[in-house]
């Protein structure tokens, strides 16, 4: 039940809105948001939106991995052991 | 203690020559028994004075053969908790010695050639000591001093594992035991076949390639911890699961955690906790903290002792081998005790018990009794002490034989005695009988032919100490009377070597022989028709009427006295009643029907009655319980209170002829025995019904009350027939 | 936007576990409490990316299988009571209780129903004035705020038929009890992601400050929680341990204020009783007053009875962090999805169902 699914959120009308999940689409609650916009991306969980996602933090997190992922390729190169974890 | 002196171990017992200061001699002499090594029993200890010599130092003398005396072979004793340390160890030289063993604990019986027991002696022989096991054997204060069967990693037995070449045999055998294969086990007395208790398809498939379809089987648990788990285990029996013997204990089950193909005709569990040191290695790494450990033998041959038979026997079965290089000399199955509301019932008494005897009230001719064909044991009596023998087995075939004669040697070796008699059944078709037969006329002995269920109630009397008259109620599935019939449900007058027949179970024809044991609608169909007068399709209930087409067959049958032996048999009625029930169909192995009859049963007030028709002898009659069954099936009533009441009425009935022959004969002491009290909703239901009465009941706690217990009696009954024909 | 197939990504995945175990020297034991993150790590074999120096195991992050016995027989009991409606989130109707499940209760007759929200439950209350809707509110701090949102929309409606089995659980208690108890000795948590949402990073400060354990609020994609394993390898390597937000996409320091004052307008902490850890302080939730007559079992006057679990079930251990799931010696053999000995191995969120599931 931890299961909580990103959606985008189209419409908004008080307390209930829509969201989109692919094709299909399904009512949500958003007593649990501040000031829901319509077109922002959601986490829904139990019937509820329960969170808003920041896009600037998702692409952070993508290209973090990246990074990681370069760095740790040229540390297996030089033997390096100490990481700092940068950010 | 500032003494000094000598010890030395003969076949007597052990003699000790001690001196110093009076004080301290009497100290030690108090501190012998009080002090002793708890796998030790100091049965007496005699004290005289001899002169004083110049001596200083204790020294140990060679055993010397003497003169007769007391012979104690010890029985083989699980691992010490001491010893369980030193191997878990890092630092022990002895850490993850499999063979580990100490004065305390390890095998005795099982590696014994003959006596005294010394380590030339035993199969340790060809494993001559390295210079530190030495120190420690020559050493007053260790543990280990004087234990013959002392070793270590590096001059001790090994561990090895059959398909090889493999380095790590426990390893191996654990990965097998956790995927779900069957491994077989050499151990103690002989091979186990050991499976995942949790895994399904692991335990069917031992089963099937075992030939041991739906007899329960034995669960060995990493831990008294994990057997909690699965069992409803009381501080007593946990004590003697833990305990030198550690027998095979039957106790509730709890829950259904494990595979329901352990045990599914009852709701008993058999728990066995790790008692030699490599089952204890075994479970050390291993996922399962339940293993099936059933004997290692086909079907009831006798176990398998030896690595080359092993393969060679139980390769059909076992996907692996654990296998050791100490030889087993003589097989020894786990005991079986079965933990009852009236206490402790030997199922089976062998490991852990043999061959330390049974105290006898009165000091013996030597004799040897050869017991019955089912679930064999002999008994070979001197002086006070009756030797019983380890489970033999159910005497069917050349082997079981075989192995028979040669453990009847061994024994009169070990206790170096030989019979000047020999007593067996009235049976003459027993193959029991006919070996004695045989024995006795090689060797010139007079045999005594003692009746079944006499000689039952003679080891109980024996067992008790009782030296008055008794009533005793014996109850078992088949055994020969005196007058040529069947008998299984009677009641006796028991005065030593004079007993009578004062009353017993209604006698009915059994149709169909030996099938009338394996097939339960045929004593079914009999008892029926003796309660009703007649059978017909009404009266039956549903589930037996397609059977009813076989009636007639039957009934001409019984009629013409063919194959339809007159019976009185409680094991039969039991199986008539289950058959009724629903609750089985047959004994596809021996006692599994009323197994399932107990298991089916629960405490009920619905009434049944038998009657009792006095006489000489006495008969009691469950016809109008059979009615009473009837009527409470037509009537919705549940199984599980039909069965109960069942047991309830039978046990009533029991109790209350017992009561009207005590009071005719004027006395106290009632003697309950034969297989059939294995049941413990009858035997609780008879004690305490007659305790109730104001009689004193007295059962078998040293011996089974089943077939296993028969030779005990046969030597004692046997005794008493001698004496009061000499005396 | 949220492409998220980076963070599935084969290689990236396999290049990061080479660094962990380029960093990993000194052994670390790490839990994860969070059902959907044991079934990712389940789903991609993240056990067996990692070195043998570190050792990963599931926890209590599962709001069913914590639930103890008594609350699980209490469901199944009012599931019986023929004036009662029993509505509950799918993965509790197979639990096995002490006497049957709500699956077999539902088989004989009983009207248990699926709800995928607690919205459904008011629905349900709304369309059948004339029976008792009982709703048995289980979840952890993701699922409660909607209960209370629910909540007060009925009582802002006058509907008066609701009520609720209260089983709530609140995340950062356990995990102080299982750091404080010292049996499980783990040194770095995978924090759940979307208790975190609601709650904040914050809300395990306490978990690195005063304890020293390193905390790491990890996603759910695989490289989420790779990434997470790295950080808190980095953290304990270095001996500094925090709290790293890898899920910031999702998880702010402070969490979701909004969330939770609707949360506390309708519930107060309360001390609870968790399956296999015990009695744990200010790790339930129970009805503030205004909304007390909502709770079901001081409106039908019911009791908890303390039960124990099935006697051979180890879910105790496992959720513990003690026995991971294919040790125990029941996985796979006597406990299946299809009969289960206890509720680790049918809930969705449990840690042996997501084993089993994914197993080789």
């Amino acid at each position: 039940m931890c299961i909580a699914i990103p959606c985008r959120l189209v419409t908004v009308e008080d307390l209930w809105g829509e969201v989109e999940i692919g094709e299909s689409r399904m009512k949500v609650r958003l007593d649990l948001l501040e000031e829901p916009v319509p077109g922002e991306w959601v986490l829904v969980h139990a019937g509820f939106a329960i969170e808003r996602l920041d896009e600037d933090e998702a692409l952070e997190t993508l290209a973090f991995v990246r990074e990681a992922a370069r760095a740790a390729l040229a540390a297996e190169g030089t033997g390096e052991t100490d990481v700092d974890d940068g950010r | 203690m500032g003494l000094a002196g000598e010890v030395s171990n003969h076949t007597g017992g052990v003699s000790i020559l001690v001196q110093g200061p009076e004080a301290e001699v009497e100290a030690f002499v108090r501190d012998l028994a009080a002090q002793a090594p708890p796998a030790s029993r100091v049965d007496s200890v005699s004290a005289i004075a001899a002169p004083v010599e110049d001596r200083s130092g204790f020294a140990i003398v060679p055993s010397e053969r003497t003169a007769q005396g007391v012979i104690r072979v010890s029985p083989d004793i699980a691992v010490c908790a001491d010893c369980l340390a030193e191997m878990l160890d890092p630092l022990d030289r002895r850490h993850g010695h499999p063979f580990i063993n100490c004065t305390n604990c390890g095998p005795r019986f099982t590696i014994v050639n003959g006596v005294p027991y010394d380590r030339p002696r035993t199969s340790m022989s060809p494993f001559p000591m390295c210079a530190r096991c030495w120190a420690e054997y020559e050493n007053v204060a260790d543990r280990r001093f004087h234990a013959q069967p002392v070793a270590c990693v590096e001059c001790g037995p090994r561990l090895t594992y059959h398909p090889g070449p493999c380095d790590d045999p426990l390893g191996a055998a654990r990965a097998e035991l956790d995927g779900g294969r069957i491994v077989a086990i050499k151990g103690i007395g002989g091979f186990h076949l050991a499976c995942d208790a949790y895994s399904a398809p692991a335990v069917a498939r031992l089963r099937r390639r075992k030939g041991r379809e739906l007899k329960p089987l034995a669960v060995m648990f990493a831990s008294l911890a994990a057997a909690r788990r699965y069992a409803h285990i009381p501080e007593d029996a946990a004590r003697l699961l833990s305990g030198p013997q550690a027998p095979i204990v039957l106790l509730p089950r709890r829950g259904n955690g494990l595979t329901p193909g352990v045990a599914p005709d009852t709701d008993s569990i058999g728990v066995l906790l790790p008692y030699a040191p490599v089952h204890v290695l075994l479970f050390n790494g291993l996922i399962t903290d339940a293993l099936i450990m059933t004997s290692g033998n086909l079907a009831d041959e006798p176990i398998c002792t030896d690595n080359g038979e092993a393969i060679a026997r139980l390769g059909s079965v076992a996907d692996g081998f654990l296998l050791h290089d100490r030889e087993i000399v003589t097989g020894c199955d786990d005991s079986v005790i079965r933990w009852t509301p009236s206490g402790p019932i030997f199922l089976r008494r062998s490991r852990g018990y043999v061959p330390y005897p049974i105290a006898l009230p009165d000091s013996v001719e030597p004799i040897l009794a050869v017991g019955g064909d089912l679930k064999n044991t002999f008994c070979l009596t001197r002086g006070q002490d009756a030797y019983a023998s380890q489970h033999i087995g159910d005497l069917d075939d050349e082997r079981v034989l075989g192995y028979f004669a040669q453990q009847v040697q061994h024994l009169q070796e070990l206790v170096e005695t030989e019979p000047v008699a020999l007593a067996c059944d009235l049976h003459p078709d027993y193959l029991s009988t006919r070996w004695a037969e045989g024995y006795a006329t090689a060797k010139g002995l007079p045999l005594i032919r003692v009746q079944h269920h006499y000689a039952h109630a003679a080891a109980v009397v024996a067992e008790h100490g009782v030296r008055e008259p008794v009533v005793a109620i014996i109850a078992d599935g088949t055994g020969l009377g005196i007058d040529g019939a069947v008998w299984g449900c009677e009641l006796l007058l028991v005065d030593g070597p004079r007993w009578r027949r004062l009353g017993h179970l209604q006698t009915i024809r059994l149709p169909g022989g030996d099938m009338a044991a394996r097939e339960a609608w045929r004593p079914c169909f009999a008892w029926l028709n003796y309660a009703l007068g007649d059978l017909d399709e009404d009266a039956l209930p549903e589930h037996l009427r397609n059977r009813l087409v076989m009636w007639p067959v039957l009934l001409a049958a019984m009629t013409a006295g063919i194959n339809s032996p007159i019976a009185s048999s409680a094991g039969r009625l039991f199986d008539a009643v289950a058959c009724l029930l629903g609750v089985a169909e047959g004994n596809a192995y021996e006692g599994q029907a009323p197994m399932r009859l107990e298991m089916s049963a629960e405490d009920s007030d619905y009434p049944l009655q038998w009657s009792i028709r006095d006489g000489d002898p006495l008969i009691l009659d469950p016809q109008p319980a059979l009615v009473g069954l009837l009527r409470g099936l037509e009537g919705g009533h549940s199984i599980a209170s039909l069965a109960g009441a069942f047991h309830r009425s039978f046990a009533e009935a029991l109790v209350g002829a017992a009561k009207r022959l005590c009071a005719t004969h004027r006395l106290g002491t009632v003697v309950i025995s034969g297989g059939a009290f294995q049941n413990a909703r009858m035997l609780a239901g008879v004690s305490e019904g007659l305790k109730r009465e104001g009689l004193t009941p007295l059962w078998p706690t040293q011996s089974p009350p089943g077939d296993g217990g028969l030779a005990l009696g046969q030597a004692v009954a046997a005794s008493w027939i001698r004496a009061s024909l000499t005396g | 936007m949220m492409d998220a197939s980076a963070l599935r990504d084969a290689g990236l995945g396999r290049t990061i576990a080479e660094d962990i175990a380029r960093l990993s020297r000194q052994p670390l034991k790490l839990m994860e409490v969070c059902g959907s993150h044991s079934h990712t790590i389940a789903r991609y074999g993240i056990r067996e990316l990692l070195p043998p120096t570190i050792e990963l195991v599931p926890g209590p992050g599962c709001p069913v299988c914590v639930a103890p016995q008594e609350e699980i027989d209490l469901a199944i009991d009012l599931a019986r009571r023929p004036e009662v409606v029993v509505t509950t989130f799918g993965d509790l109707v197979r639990v096995p209780g002490t006497n049957g499940s709500m699956a077999e209760v539902r088989a004989e007759g009983g009207d248990v129903r699926i709800v995928l929200s607690p919205m459904d439950a008011l629905e349900t209350a709304r369309r059948e004035p004339e029976r008792m809707v009982v709703f048995v509110a289980i979840g952890f701090e993701t699922t409660a705020p909607g209960v209370a949102a629910t909540l007060r929309a009925a009582a802002d409606d006058g509907v008066t038929n609701l009520a609720l089995l209260i089983a709530h659980k609140t995340m950062p208690a356990p995990m102080r009890a299982l750091v404080a108890g010292g049996e499980c000795g783990v040194q770095g948590f995978i924090c759940p992601g979307h208790v975190s949402a609601i709650i904040g990073s914050e809300a395990y400060r306490f978990l690195a400050d005063d304890y020293g354990v390193a905390c790491a609020v990890a996603g759910f994609e695989p490289l989420d929680v790779l990434l997470a394993v790295r950080s808190l390898v980095i953290q304990h390597e270095a001996g500094k341990p925090t709290v790293d937000v890898e899920y910031a996409r999702a998880v702010r320091p402070e969490g979701n204020q909004r969330a939770l004052s609707v949360l506390l307008e309708v519930f107060e902490p309360v001390d609870a009783r968790w399956r296999g850890l015990g009695q744990i302080p200010d790790s339930g939730l129970r009805l503030r007053a205004p909304y007390a007559e909502f709770d079901v079992e001081s409106r039908l006057g019911i009791q908890r009875i303390p039960a124990d679990p099935h006697p051979a079930c180890r879910c105790g251990d496992i959720l513990r962090g003690v026995l991971a799931p294919p040790k125990c010696p029941a996985f796979g053999r006597t406990c299946t999805p299809d009969h289960p000995l206890g509720p680790c191995m049918v809930s969705s969120e449990g840690a042996c169902a997501a084993e089993w599931q994914y197993r080789p």
